[in-house]
């Protein structure tokens, strides 16, 4: 709902004047008024001369994109480097453990071996530029036939290439670049959890087998307590953990019922 | 209506493009969204008053105006409706940020200080400004000690030449309150930069 405040009918014609929102017949009787009246001519030579200052205020950044693409058979908001995203469809698992620190390092070495590219990282995944702001790459220096329009710069400076191209073998030079890199920080990535994975087996493994031993103690310090006095039982067993059978030395086996046997922890 | 290749879309009109987006077509929200990101973009930068937050906002914009445009029943409104969105987002963005500027100033002891007495502050500020900054950077400065609202309407009118009545619909007042607003905030503006030693004049 709109909010009503009182408004002064000058000021209102005022600004109606200045952006030309009146009749023909109003603005007449505008200037008319304008003629005669000395404050209003003051106010409004003070409102135009602080809108001509206004044309000074420019805009120079590089125009962000944005672009929606169709992956995997349903759509989806993407970046313009919207292969990235894919990327990361296919390697899913991959990214969920740690791979935007390696896609950015990857990232990373691409702006120093790349030279020209700048990879930036914005909200919905990468962003290529190619060519620099002040210095943009033009048309003339590349064969106007096969290049590929990689991405826009736009400066908004009349007089300068307000895009930045790539001939194809530059291009193909450049995605196999980066193929290649980040191809090399997967397989280190993969090393590395390999080995994390090998060594927590080896720590696992050692954990159980030690505490098989001491079960394994356990269990015959609670035969020594059953019988005390009798050491047949663990003489019986000594020979069998090590390996050996003295069974026939040592006499006849105690009978299951013999033993009382605790319920280890 | 051709619903193929980017390149016919670019004939059709916005309203045109809506409904073809409304219909699933994904290259026609590109080719809309291709059309309006400069001057959005731009819109947004003079909002905000720097470029990184410019961007975040401007990309929210667009991912916004994606998920809801199909709640957009007049096509024709796409660019307001944008806007609007993106002026929205713009105010959560100040009230975001006037926030943690609360908590900076005190955490790190405050922002620079300007000397103490309005005549010799008033010198200290023109000489560094105007030896320092040009007149763009002095404007991009100006302009966003504006009240939001002011500075919105001149934005819009200036701009992005929405006329007082188109404004008035993104902004939710009345077309008179809209030239108001320009009105008070070119006073403004006009203050401000007095202070900083530049008197704007009519051309002659």
């Amino acid at each position: 709902m709109k909010r009503h405040e009182s408004v002064d009918p000058k000021i209102d014609r005022l600004v109606a004047a200045l952006y030309g929102e009146m009749t023909d017949a109003d603005r007449r009787d505008f200037d008319a008024q304008l003629k005669v009246d000395a404050a209003l001519r003051t106010e409004w030579e003070e409102l135009s001369g602080t809108r001509s200052l206004l044309a000074d205020w420019e805009v120079e950044d590089r125009i962000p994109s944005f672009l929606v693409v169709e992956a995997g058979g349903r759509n989806r908001r993407a970046s313009a480097a919207g292969w990235l995203e894919g990327f990361r469809d296919r390697f899913g698992s991959w990214f969920s453990v740690g791979g935007w620190v390696v896609a950015g390092a990857a990232a990373a070495v691409l702006l120093l071996a790349l030279k020209g590219v700048e990879l930036q990282k914005t909200d919905g995944g990468f962003q290529v530029n190619v060519g620099s702001r002040n210095r943009p790459v033009t048309r003339q220096t590349v064969d106007p036939l096969g290049t590929i329009p990689l991405q826009v710069s736009s400066n908004g400076d009349a007089g300068t290439s307000t895009a930045a191209y790539l001939t194809r073998d530059e291009f193909d030079k450049y995605s196999a670049a980066m193929l290649r890199m980040v191809s090399a920080y997967m397989n280190e990535y993969r090393g590395r959890r390999d080995q994390e994975i090998g060594a927590a087996l080896r720590s696992l493994y050692g954990d159980i087998n030690a505490k098989q031993s001491s079960q394994y103690a356990d269990l015959l310090g609670k035969i020594d307590a059953t019988r005390p006095a009798d050491r047949i039982a663990h003489d019986f067993l000594r020979p069998m953990e090590l390996g050996m059978s003295h069974a026939d030395s040592l006499g006849p086996l105690l009978s299951p019922e013999d033993v009382e046997v605790g319920r280890n922890e | 209506m051709n619903t193929g290749a980017g390149g016919s879309l670019d004939a059709l009109t916005d309203e045109q493009l809506v409904v073809l987006i409304q219909q699933g077509n994904i290259n026609a929200f590109n080719n809309l969204s291709q059309r309006w990101e400069t001057s959005l973009y731009r819109f947004i930068r003079r909002m905000m008053g720097n470029s990184e937050d410019a961007r975040d906002v401007c990309q929210e914009a667009w991912s916004k105006a994606y998920q809801n445009i199909g709640s957009l029943r007049d096509g024709s409104k796409f660019r307001a409706w944008i806007h609007y969105i993106a002026l929205n987002l713009c105010r959560d963005r100040f009230r975001s940020l006037k926030s943690k500027a609360i908590h900076s100033s005190y955490e790190e002891g405050g922002l620079e200080t300007m000397p103490e007495g309005g005549g010799k502050a008033a010198q200290w500020a023109t000489t560094r400004h105007v030896e320092q900054t040009s007149l763009k950077t002095l404007l991009d400065e100006v302009l966003t000690e504006l009240p939001n609202e002011q500075r919105t309407a001149i934005v819009l009118r200036e701009y992005q030449g929405f006329t007082s009545e188109e404004i008035a619909e993104i902004t939710g007042v009345p077309a008179a309150t809209v030239r108001s607003r320009i009105f008070y905030g070119f006073k403004a503006l006009r203050r401000l930069l007095n202070e900083r030693g530049i008197s704007p004049t009519l051309p002659a």
